[in-house]
């Protein structure tokens, strides 16, 4: 459970950071919309995470929290790699 | 003046990389594999699978204790394991050069449970640890190329300094193949970042000793040789082991013992590296002849005690079922990262090199151990299940099969890359992947058919599943690869 909500909050910390970025916006074909919530997400989430795992012991609750920002990394990744591909399509049919 | 620099970090991770990375795959792949290597183990001892749960008994102990007493009256050297949440069953072991094999009994009453012999999970252990070369060459390669690792990771990290956090999740399969290669090299690379540099370090402090002997304490960083089977002294072990096994237990806590090691003079419980994050080899001392004991053996202490912190990070035998499959995510993602780097390396050179024997065997060796090292694996996995059980030295058997496999692989790799064709020769062996892969779980249910398939969440359905998985994608993988084309 505790690796489980810290995964939800990496992947949302850095989905939000995705989106924070100029060239994933163009991509996706999006704007720099609500740029002040998703800094606040990528700010607080990760420590959101990081308290969340110090219910564990050390050094597992470190290698807990460092292991879910990789799997979180790739999990957000793909997401925004899906996206940015479905993006992609219409604009290569028109 | 830092464009210069990064020319210069350009050129050494390039070479560093690609040099360092071919045996670095080999050493991640084996390594990724390793982080399960008793279930592995237990996959290839199909006898295993019909064997009701039941806990340790002093009747079984003592009459492993028995055996053990007539193999050192024999004058050989081994150890006996004891049951574990990992692997339930006793093991009498001793070490062959590159594994830990022996005869498995019955936790119930010690008997034998006469299982294939098999290196098993341990031959992807010993390939991680000295790419199955023994402890000082193998070693030493692998402790340069651990270095070499660091270096590559110094220097990529200078040259994409300024793009590190930007582009951390930008992954673009439709661009050009050498970009997206870069774009899945970076990726993969920043987010395991944390976890390459630990188990990377780690590993290279561990054995460090091994290759700068002048911080070592004098015997190569391996513990001081012990002495072999004393027949002058004829102090075989002759009492029970039961009782100093509740005395061991009294030391260590309930399922903390890990093994028993049988010297002239003493018989040892040692501590299991199961027991706490900081792995030593804390041991309880017992006498052989009335079963006394002698004495309670910590090992490093207070700074000393980072050698077991390095240790416990780096195998993570402390850790629970799911920090393993976290190392085994990880270890394989790491895996992929280098092997996108050594594509990406080939794909630089083509324009200056296209057509060269160089480049040839450069794009060979990539693809031998990107996808012919985990083909040989499931090889392996396939020989252990088509090789006659009671075949002697069924094991190494099983070990040439692997060894020849992945040989196999190389030469096909250089003929077709030699040909021209490489893209074809990575399909073939893509396939080769998929069809060992995803063959296996049948292959499985076909093999233990006599011995009581049942379908149940164990490490059987575990390895079939992951087989499958890479069979999978190593399908989807081909059909990118035709699709490119």
């Amino acid at each position: 459970m505790i690796a489980f909500v810290a995964l939800l909050c990496w992947v949302s910390a850095l989905l939000s950071h995705g989106l924070l970025q100029p060239k994933i916006q163009r991509l996706l074909g999006i704007g720099n919309r609500h740029g002040g919530l998703l800094q606040a997400v990528r700010c607080v989430l990760p420590v959101v995470a990081l308290v969340v795992c110090l219910r564990q012991s050390m050094p597992l609750a470190l290698l807990l929290w460092l292991g879910m920002f990789s799997l979180g990394g790739l999990l957000a990744g793909g997401v925004l790699t899906l996206a940015s591909v479905r993006a992609r399509k219409p604009r290569v049919g028109a | 003046m830092r464009d210069t620099l990064r020319n210069r970090m350009g050129w050494l991770h390039s070479w560093v990389g690609f040099v360092s990375g071919l045996i670095l795959v080999v050493v991640f792949t084996g390594g990724t594999l390793a982080m399960f290597d008793t279930e592995i183990t237990r996959w290839m001892q199909p006898e295993l699978a019909v064997l009701p749960q039941t806990a340790l008994t002093a009747e079984a102990l003592n009459h492993a204790g028995e055996q053990m007493q007539a193999l050192q009256g024999a004058g050989q050297m081994a150890f006996l394991s004891l049951p574990s949440e990992r692997d339930p069953v006793l093991r009498i072991l001793h070490y062959d050069g590159h594994a830990f094999v022996g005869p498995a009994l019955s936790p119930r009453d010690g008997a034998d449970l006469n299982v294939r012999q098999t290196q098993g999970g341990q031959l992807f252990f010993d390939l991680h640890q000295s790419l199955y070369r023994g402890p000082v060459w193998g070693n030493m390669v692998t402790e340069i190329v651990a270095i070499g690792l660091l270096i590559a990771v110094f220097s990529g990290l200078v040259i994409h300094f300024r793009n590190l956090v930007p582009d951390l999740l930008l992954f673009r399969p439709f661009a050009a193949p050498g970009r997206s290669w870069l774009d899945a090299h970076l990726m993969a690379g920043v987010l395991m970042l944390p976890f390459i540099i630990m188990i990377t370090y780690t590993g290279a402090v561990i054995h460090g000793p091994r290759l700068f002997p002048m911080i070592s304490n004098g015997h190569g960083g391996k513990a001081a040789n012990r002495a072999g089977p004393d027949k002058a002294h004829g102090m075989a072990s002759a009492a029970p082991l039961a009782p100093m096994w509740e005395q061991a237990k009294a030391v260590f806590g309930e399922g903390n013992i890990g093994f028993i090691r049988f010297e002239p003079r003493t018989i040892s419980f040692y501590r299991s590296d199961a027991a706490d994050f900081v792995m030593t080899r804390d041991h309880v001392d017992f006498s052989p002849r009335d079963g006394r004991q002698i004495g309670v053996k910590y090992g490093e202490r207070g700074i000393q005690a980072l050698g077991g912190v390095m240790r416990g990070l780096h195998y993570a035998r402390w850790g629970t079922t799911g920090l393993r499959w976290l190392y085994f995510v990880c270890g394989a993602v790491g895996s992929a990262m280098m092997s996108a780097g050594l594509v990406l390396f080939v794909i630089k050179h083509r324009r200056a090199h296209g057509g060269t024997v160089k480049l040839a065997l450069a794009e060979a060796f990539t693809l031998s151990v990107t996808l012919g090292l985990p083909v040989a694996a499931l090889g392996f996995l396939w020989s252990n299940r088509l090789i006659a059980p009671s075949l002697a030295q069924r094991d190494l058997l099983e070990a040439k099969v692997f060894f020849l496999l992945w040989l196999c692989l190389l030469l096909h790799a250089v003929v077709r890359s030699g040909a021209g064709c490489v893209r074809a020769a990575w399909r073939e062996q893509a396939w080769a992947l998929a069809v060992l892969g995803c063959g296996l779980p049948l292959l499985d249910l076909l093999s233990r058919r006599g011995s009581g398939w049942t379908p149940q969440l164990d490490v059987y359905l575990a390895v079939d599943a992951c087989a499958f998985g890479f069979g999978v994608l190593a399908m989807w993988g081909q059909s990118m690869i035709a699709r490119d084309r």
